[in-house]
């Protein structure tokens, strides 16, 4: 892979609740291969900022500032076409699908079956999840609930990864080894990451800026 | 000892329902086969069966019910969806226009179904207000045209007034399902894997929520082929659909006839059994084939697609608030119309006589509906907070199991169990007394109560409870001065839900009743076939209007209720 790597720019991004400025102006690069963390309390607007990225600003909430995805503006765009994956605090699974159904969901259209196949088995292995393709989700660890979240969201191709506290809520072996996993994927798919967090550990293990809100 | 009394009120409910509902099947089959010694039938034989089947009226009737019922319950249920779908596609169930079609939701289910059928009447008919209208602005109509716009043979007016009653019945039953999983998270995930919303929608959370609802769809379907009320009024005439067919026979002084009543009633058993299995087929069915789709990638919908769809569903939608509005302002203006001919749009003349005509008619039936509800609902709802305040005594999987039982009512026709239950009557000297219309009345009323009331009183922190006997207060006032209060809201809501349901039971008013004892609801129906419509508006109004002062007077008690649930 020659690309460049791809960046995720907010610019001089303001956030307010009910006209009252809960965050910002933020202005930041986020470059593939260096995440991010967007570090603060709760209720310091952390979440809805990821929340106003993907399009999804809950309503109380305003927002000003730009967010470009190389030079591509993102604000303006409905959700489904900003094509910024996220990992969210819950793992959100379907519970109607089964895992192999939650991951096909989520594969672009017009791939033929066998190619549908063999990349949903891809996926399965590159997170230690062979053979776990018909279990239903709640049939699974959270680890492993965790690592399908994941998988779901890169078979999607997304140009970007948002993480919203995705790791608060695992157990702290499985934290290290799922954090790891996740900036190694990215950084393989050459993915802008931007981590919101309340814990200086997912920080570090980042391994890249750390802004504090 | 006060103790002991509500330790039984478990009991009593399950010997009340279940109880009655097992004896009414049972005499049901019984009188089926013509065996009821007491009423000269001593031998068992298939005539009665025979006679219902060789009824040259029954394949059009079985026909039309099921005609009506289905197509009902399909049409209420996509629309229902389309409807949700459009309002809330981020499924918050709070934004405002969700907020307000649901108030309107309920104000359509508040409204009882006899005075909405009424009213529906005096729309659709052929002298009715619609072709009324089409004649001013077309002339088609200088006379009322010789079509069968009511009471058709198919069923179609019936089931435009079901899908009116049921559509607004399943849209709220979808926002709470949405309430309870969590539609926000799934739509805004599936965003970011690039699906549209509406797509997500029907994709991701309808999957999910359509388990939630499945119940209430299968009661509205049940509904749908059993009722009784509505099908007098717009269903068809000649031959009726099966219940009412069913119900002649019951109220026929042949005995032979009544025999064939339960024959009857056992066949409307298996053709709701049937249509329900064949339901839950289909549902089957459709969820297989639609699973490859699910997952196989497609984004958004055509965006034409999406635009006619969501547009008819709010044409739709706009149109069926419309009828019902429509229906009662129609019945309010014959009540107060002095006289009032075909081509008119609006009477010549408005007047209070009908009102006062109807005045001294009005009374018993009146004073009856009055009498019952507060009696059924009252009686209800202290056997429910019973059976809440006892249920932590018992074991939790028994109050599961028997909390099923709440939902018989709603699923077994209830033509069938109580063609049963009046035989019953029939052998205790109960027809045409007041135990026994209060018993059948009970039946309905006790498990709306109580499914209204669980909720809120199950969620209500154990802790104030523990607090108040902490310090030192007796059991009995804690529960007066601590639990009553804090639950004053739900506890009036209930009492009106139970109020409302005794006020629109047609039904058992009349099996029980046999013409002695009379509520607005039997007069109203009664009086329909009479064809004074000034009478008929005037009792339509009566019964829907004292419907909506019980739900007024629990809104008042909300509004003071020192503390509201959130």
């Amino acid at each position: 892979m020659s690309a460049a790597p791809r960046v995720l720019r907010l610019q001089a991004v303001e956030l307010c609740l009910e006209g009252r400025r809960l965050l910002g102006p933020l202005t930041c690069e986020v470059a593939a291969g260096r995440p991010t963390t967007l570090m603060g309390p709760s209720g310091s607007g952390k979440s809805s900022l990821l929340n106003w990225l993907i399009g999804a600003l809950p309503p109380g909430f305003s927002a000003r500032g730009e967010a470009l995805l190389d030079d591509k503006p993102l604000i303006g765009l409905p959700t489904n076409l900003r094509r910024l994956g996220i990992l969210f605090q819950d793992d959100v699974l379907f519970p109607h699908l089964n895992v192999e159904g939650n991951l096909a969901f989520a594969l672009p259209r017009g791939l033929d079956r066998l190619e549908r196949r063999q990349r949903i088995e891809a996926a399965l292995a590159e997170a230690e999840l062979a053979g776990l393709g018909a279990r239903a989700p709640d049939a699974l660890s959270g680890g492993q609930r965790a690592r399908v979240a994941l998988m779901r969201t890169l078979l999607a191709e997304p140009e970007a990864l948002l993480l919203d506290e995705p790791f608060a809520k695992l157990d702290v072996a499985l934290r290290d080894r799922f954090r790891r996993l996740v900036f190694e994927k990215a950084a393989a798919r050459n993915l802008p990451v931007l981590l919101v967090s309340h814990d200086p550990a997912d920080g570090v293990a980042a391994g890249g800026p750390v802004i504090n809100l | 000892m006060r103790r002991d009394i509500g330790r039984l009120a478990p009991a009593i409910a399950l010997l009340l329902l279940g109880g009655s509902i097992t004896a009414g099947l049972f005499f049901m089959m019984l009188s089926g086969v013509g065996f009821v010694p007491a009423l000269g039938g001593s031998v068992a034989s298939f005539d009665a069966m025979g006679a219902v089947l060789s009824d040259p009226r029954l394949p059009a009737s079985v026909r039309a019910t099921l005609t009506a019922g289905i197509a009902a319950t399909l049409v209420a249920l996509v629309l229902a969806i389309a409807v949700v779908a459009r309002l809330d596609p981020l499924g918050t169930g709070r934004d405002c226009p969700a907020r307000w079609s649901q108030r309107l939701a309920v104000a359509i289910l508040a409204t009882p179904h006899a005075a909405l059928a009424l009213g529906l009447a005096f729309l659709l008919a052929p002298s009715g207000w619609i072709v009324r209208l089409v004649n001013l602005a077309t002339g088609l109509f200088p006379l009322p045209p010789d079509l069968p716009l009511i009471q058709d043979r198919h069923g179609f007016a019936l089931a435009v007034a079901l899908v009116i009653k049921e559509t607004p019945f399943l849209i709220v039953a979808l926002l709470t399902a949405l309430g309870r999983i969590d539609a926000r998270a799934t739509l805004q995930l599936a965003g970011t894997l690039g699906y549209g919303r509406h797509m997500a929608w029907i994709k991701l959370v309808l999957p999910q929520a359509y388990p939630l609802v499945r119940f209430p769809v299968l009661a509205v379907l049940a509904y749908g082929l059993s009722v009784v009320d509505m099908s007098l009024i717009l269903g068809p005439a000649s031959p009726p659909t099966l219940p009412v067919l069913i119900l002649q026979w019951a109220n026929d002084p042949d005995l032979a006839r009544r025999f064939m009543a339960g024959a009857g009633a056992v066949l409307q058993l298996g053709l709701v059994a049937g249509a329900l299995i064949l339901w839950r087929l289909g549902e089957t069915v459709l969820a297989r084939l639609s699973r490859g789709w699910l997952v196989a990638g497609r984004r958004i919908w055509p965006p034409w697609l999406a635009r006619v769809a969501l547009g008819l569903a709010g044409l739709l939608a706009l149109l069926l608030v419309m009828a019902a509005a429509g229906a009662l302002i129609a019945l309010i203006t014959w009540s107060v119309a002095a006289a009032w001919h075909y081509p008119s749009i609006l009477p010549d003349q408005f007047t209070a006589a009908n009102w006062q005509r109807a005045a001294t008619g009005l009374a018993a039936p009146l004073g009856s509906s009055i009498a019952l509800a507060l009696t059924a609902s009252g009686l209800s709802l202290l056997l429910a907070v019973a059976c809440l305040e006892h249920e932590k005594v018992l074991r939790p999987r028994l109050v599961r199991r028997s909390e099923r039982l709440l939902f018989l009512p709603l699923l077994v026709p209830d033509i069938s169990f109580l063609v049963g239950i009046h035989v019953l009557l029939l052998l205790f000297g109960l027809n045409g007394r007041w135990p026994g219309v209060l018993w059948l009345h009970l039946l309905f009323v006790f498990p709306y109560v109580f499914l209204a009331l669980k909720e809120p009183w199950r969620q209500l922190d154990p802790r104030f409870e523990r607090v108040a006997l902490a310090l030192g207060t007796s059991t009995w006032r804690t529960f007066w001065c601590v639990k009553v209060p804090l639950l004053a809201g739900p506890l009036a809501w209930s009492a009106a839900i139970g109020g409302a349901v005794s006020l629109s039971l047609y039904l058992p008013t009349v099996l029980a009743g046999e013409g002695r004892i009379v509520t607005l609801a039997s007069e109203a129906i009664t009086l329909s076939s009479g064809g004074d419509r000034r009478v008929v508006g005037v009792y339509g109004v009566a019964q829907a209007t004292l419907t909506g002062l019980v739900f007024l007077s629990a809104m008042l008690v909300l509004r003071h209720a020192r503390w509201r649930q959130p």
